[in-house]
């Protein structure tokens, strides 16, 4: 890479100083409903967000200067898979598409089938394997919290299959 | 009525096949819940609730403090396993306990924790039925300014975590408290930043914030690496030794009273004590920079911290009648069912019953043990199962188990964001251990902070006003000052 003195540190730096930024100057006063009448500044409910949102912006840009004045190596990681990339994309997908279809399907489909795509980039190639996993797990998580717990799953489509088992 | 009249009756009371079989049954129930990431240790104490209406008093409350303690060793079970906490106080075990289980010396550090636990258990025990009126009327005297003044020193023990990302340390914590502001501001009641969200008025719900940073980060991470040849099943090396033991004693005994210290004061709970007890074993370490690497010590440390305020917790509760926390206040529900109203009056009427409260309480520790070198051997199988199934297999037990803390999916969604903050963190190389203990301890900060300048009418002298304060402020100024000085003194 051409811009070396972009390091972790620098990246980590320069998002702790943006997210101390946007909560002084757009979260907080957006998202904090200030009473009309506070007796002492300090009660108000923006003093303490406000108060370490500045000390966010200082450690920020400490963290960036320090690690322009004094880089330290970025090291390479011997443990990285050959294809880390295309398998993090992967599973950042499959996580994405479990949260987005959790509700309408509901949890023992979704986790169905996150389970089986998760398991088969892991590299599991036994399809008998896999589907025996993905098939029980969700169902048997189910009953569980079902019957010991009390506590009911979301069943989604297979509301008129196991409602009433 | 004699003392040993007292006892007497106390036994009479105690000895039924009832009692010595429900207390064990608890501590079972406890463990193995805990053990189950998203399900909590006050989820299993409530579950179990309605089971006592029909059971006598002792049986019920017995069975009650059962799930307590079994719960809180269970957490740790899933902490030094996956990375995964299974209740909050177990969140400081994750530190070094999981890194062991890296190396494959899962046994040795499920071994310490369960010894720490036993032995902060007993202390915590001895104390309760000891110290019960001292430490009650020294609870008395911590009002808001001298929380305010115990939490600021607790948090000095981000400089402690961070390790070498000393200043990453303190932004990760910055980002904690300011997650911890989300929702209906308390002394207002006004909103903060909830943005129309109903979900988001109550705040972020603890469970999902710490499986998100924790565990789904390390199973995406697990995609990015090369798949290891596992040389060893995490649990076949072997266990604790007793040298192990020995090396630990020092860090348990002072974790334990930490434990009974702060169990004592309603409204601290587990998890503040354990970091506090891991940052004290740390600080008085010989190799502190072993910690949070795999250092037994940590594991003992925070167990010992988060076990030990089980039986002090009883102390407020027993004496006054003030719960300390969420389960002791569920516990207090079952006496009020009973007919029974704890505070100095049972002391006076309910002798007896009291005592053979304690001769139960004794008992469960040592059910503690035996449970928990039973469950260890049976989770021992559990980790034979190869990581590429194994990973998966986690991901849908967090979200099952984010969903299940309060049965909302909302839950679920923080959960996966949290996933994304946590495993950004990781990529830049950012300790997530900060922004969880500012995120616990935030709202604490900031309610005592604020009701100390409300009692105060804004006068901040306040939090110099008593003898408590004055010692919290030194030892927080004399640690603070000890890290600066040690990074210094390094570059």
């Amino acid at each position: 890479m051409n811009a070396s003195w972009i390091t972790r540190d620098v990246i980590a730096g320069a998002l702790i100083l943006a997210i101390g930024l946007v909560f002084v100057f757009i979260l907080i006063p957006i998202g904090v409903d200030e009473p009309r009448r506070v007796k002492y500044a300090a009660l108000s409910p923006t003093y303490y967000p406000r108060i370490v949102a500045f000390i966010l912006v200082v450690i920020g840009a400490a963290v960036v200067v320090r690690a322009v004045f004094r880089p330290t190596a970025n090291e390479l990681d011997s443990e990285a898979h050959p294809t880390a990339t295309r398998r993090l994309l992967g599973i950042s997908s499959i996580l994405v598409a479990f949260a987005v279809l959790l509700t309408p399907l509901g949890f023992v489909v979704a986790s169905a089938l996150a389970l089986f795509a998760a398991i088969w980039l892991a590299g599991e190639r036994r399809i008998h394997v896999n589907a025996a996993i993905s098939v029980i797990l969700p169902v048997l998580l189910y009953f569980f919290f079902l019957k010991v717990a009390r506590i009911p799953i979301p069943l989604g489509v297979l509301k008129p299959v196991l409602e009433g088992v | 009525m004699g003392f040993f009249d007292v006892l007497q009756s106390a036994f009479g009371l105690f000895a039924t096949w009832q009692n010595v079989l429900v207390l064990g049954l608890g501590v079972v129930i406890g463990t193995f819940v805990g053990a189950i990431p998203g399900m909590t240790t006050p989820m299993a104490v409530a579950l179990t609730l309605p089971f006592t209406f029909t059971l006598h008093p002792v049986t019920g409350i017995l069975l009650l403090l059962g799930v307590y303690k079994g719960g809180i060793y269970g957490g740790s079970i899933t902490a030094i396993l996956i990375n995964a906490p299974g209740t909050p106080a177990a969140s400081c075990t994750v530190l070094d306990g999981y890194p062991l289980a890296r190396r494959g010396e899962a046994r040795r550090a499920l071994d310490i924790a369960l010894y720490a636990s036993c032995v902060a258990d007993f202390i915590s025990n001895i104390s309760l039925i000891l110290f019960a009126g001292v430490l009650a009327s020294f609870a008395l005297a911590f009002g808001s300014p001298e929380v305010f003044t115990l939490i600021m020193f607790s948090l000095t023990i981000i400089a402690g975590v961070s390790g070498d990302q000393l200043l990453k340390g303190l932004g990760s914590a910055g980002l904690g408290l300011l997650l911890a502001t989300v929702g209906l501001d308390l002394v207002y009641g006004t909103n903060r930043f909830v943005f129309g969200d109903v979900n988001l008025m109550s705040g972020l719900n603890f469970i999902p914030v710490l499986i998100g940073l924790f565990a789904l980060p390390e199973i995406i991470a697990y995609y990015g690496r090369r798949e290891v040849a596992r040389e060893h099943n995490p649990l076949a090396g072997v266990g604790a030794t007793f040298a192990d033991f020995q090396r630990c004693l020092k860090t348990i005994i002072r974790g334990s009273f930490i434990g009974v210290i702060l169990g004592a004061i309603p409204g601290i709970g587990g998890a503040p004590s354990a970091f506090l007890s891991y940052s004290e074993a740390k600080r008085t370490s010989k190799t502190p920079e072993k910690f949070g690497t795999g250092e037994i010590e940590g594991v003992a440390a925070a167990e010992s911290g988060n076990n030990g305020v089980a039986g002090a917790t009883m102390i407020p509760l027993l004496a006054l009648g003030i719960p300390g926390d969420i389960i002791t206040a569920i516990i207090l529900g079952a006496f009020m069912i009973h007919g029974l109203r704890p505070g100095p009056l049972l002391f006076q009427d309910s002798l007896p019953l009291i005592y053979a409260l304690f001769i139960g309480i004794m008992l469960s520790s040592i059910y503690l043990l035996i449970v928990g070198k039973i469950s260890i051997r049976l989770i021992s199988r559990v980790a034979d199962i190869p990581h590429r199934l194994l990973f998966p297999v986690v991901l849908v037990l967090c979200v099952f188990g984010a969903y299940a803390v309060n049965n909302t999916i909302f839950d679920v969604i923080v959960m996966f964001v949290m996933g994304g903050v946590g495993f950004a963190m990781l990529s830049l190389n950012m300790p997530a251990a900060p922004f969880l203990i500012a995120f616990i301890l935030g709202p604490l900060l900031e309610d005592n902070f604020r009701q100390s300048l409300l009692l105060s009418r804004g006068d901040w002298l306040i939090f110099f006003s008593s003898t408590i304060c004055w010692v919290f402020w030194g030892l927080t100024v004399l640690v603070v000052g000890f890290t600066v000085w040690s990074n210094v003194r390094r570059t």
